[in-house]
């Protein structure tokens, strides 16, 4: 793909995502997502295990995984173009009526991020866990960005207890 | 003058050869984890490459690394060097009774769409208790991965699977 086509999609991809703020709570996303923003999606599924075991599990993987750093280069021919680092932020508030786990993301080199993002950077991915009754748990994620399928994947896999392993931020 | 404009020009070609010569022969550039120390970190990888692009008939590589870096009494990080780590296990010697910060990074290259490159780290303090073995799994396929400690018992075999913990676990002292 040519660098000029490149620049094009990626300023329109920036344009219509500076349609609607980008989220700098928990329930800003929410709402992004209730609106049905641009980017933003949502996944709700339930698993057939108690509350206490998934929330538990989900916890243990958002902060084991997540907290990480991913970067991403483009070049032409000998030269490069940019590099842009990504530092990703999880956070976890558990109760006995649910489990909120939040993802912030911010860039600390490659390229600017407008629209003043909180300290760890905007939110990008928020999933809550109720229990829907004694013996299974209802998973609600939603997400206000581009990309990171792999996350969404890894979610469901850990809830399920089919694949522990992390998602590569940077696929 | 214009001779010796000729031979920066000659230079500059010949510093972008060996460059690119190096990237296509797998050098990263990063110094290499050297140590005295006894052996006590046991690393075995398992690699499959996430993209197509990211292999070698298409002009792509895919390289595990692990960083070592010592962590003071302060929680002051000195880095230390790095190890590729590939098909066949690795063993070295990191510092037992300290913390050692242990950053795994995967990264990924394709020339077939001129370079683009992308990396991600998973990272963990690890304090390596005396007399002691560290078995470390690393595993990628599927654009996920996992990262295993366990500490190992020498004289009984007894193997636990030691916990991931973040920098902020180091309280200087």
């Amino acid at each position: 793909m040519g660098l000029t086509r490149l620049s094009f999609l990626f300023s329109v991809a920036v344009l219509l995502f500076g349609c609607v703020s980008q989220p700098k709570t928990a329930d800003a996303l929410r709402d992004n997502v209730k609106r049905n923003a641009t980017f933003s999606s949502r996944e709700v599924f339930e698993v057939k295990k108690p509350y206490r075991q998934v929330s538990d599990t989900l916890r243990k993987k958002w902060l084991e995984c997540l907290d990480s750093t991913a970067t991403g280069s483009l070049r032409r021919g000998m030269g490069l173009v940019a590099v842009q680092t990504n530092v990703y932020k999880p956070n976890v508030a558990v109760t006995a009526q649910r489990t909120e786990l939040t993802l912030q993301h911010k860039v600390t080199s490659g390229s600017t991020q407008l629209g003043s993002p909180p300290a760890d950077g905007f939110f990008i991915i928020v999933a809550d866990v109720y229990p829907a009754n004694t013996n299974t748990s209802r998973v609600d994620v939603q997400k206000h960005t581009l990309g990171y399928a792999g996350v969404m994947k890894a979610i469901r896999h850990w809830a399920e207890g089919t694949n522990m392993g992390c998602p590569d931020l940077a696929q | 003058m214009k001779q010796r404009r000729r031979c920066v020009q000659i230079i500059i070609k010949l510093v972008w050869f060996l460059t690119f010569a190096g990237v296509l022969a797998g050098c990263s550039g990063l110094p290499r984890y050297e140590s005295d120390l006894p052996a006590n970190l046991n690393v075995k990888a398992r690699l499959s490459s996430p993209l197509f692009l990211h292999t070698a008939p298409l002009a792509g590589t895919f390289d595990a690394d692990m960083h070592v870096t010592s962590v003071d009494r302060r929680c002051q990080k000195n880095y230390r060097g790095s190890v590729k780590l590939g098909s066949a296990a690795v063993r070295v010697g990191i510092p037992a009774d300290q913390p050692s910060y242990l950053v795994f990074e995967f990264s990924g290259r394709s020339f077939l769409t001129r370079g683009t490159a992308s990396s991600s780290t998973y990272a963990t303090l690890l304090t390596p208790r005396s007399g002691y073995q560290y078995d470390v799994d690393v595993a990628y396929a599927d654009e996920m991965y996992s990262i295993t400690v366990y500490q190992r018992n020498p004289r009984s075999g007894l193997r636990r699977e030691v916990e991931r913990q973040p920098f902020s676990a180091c309280k200087p002292n």
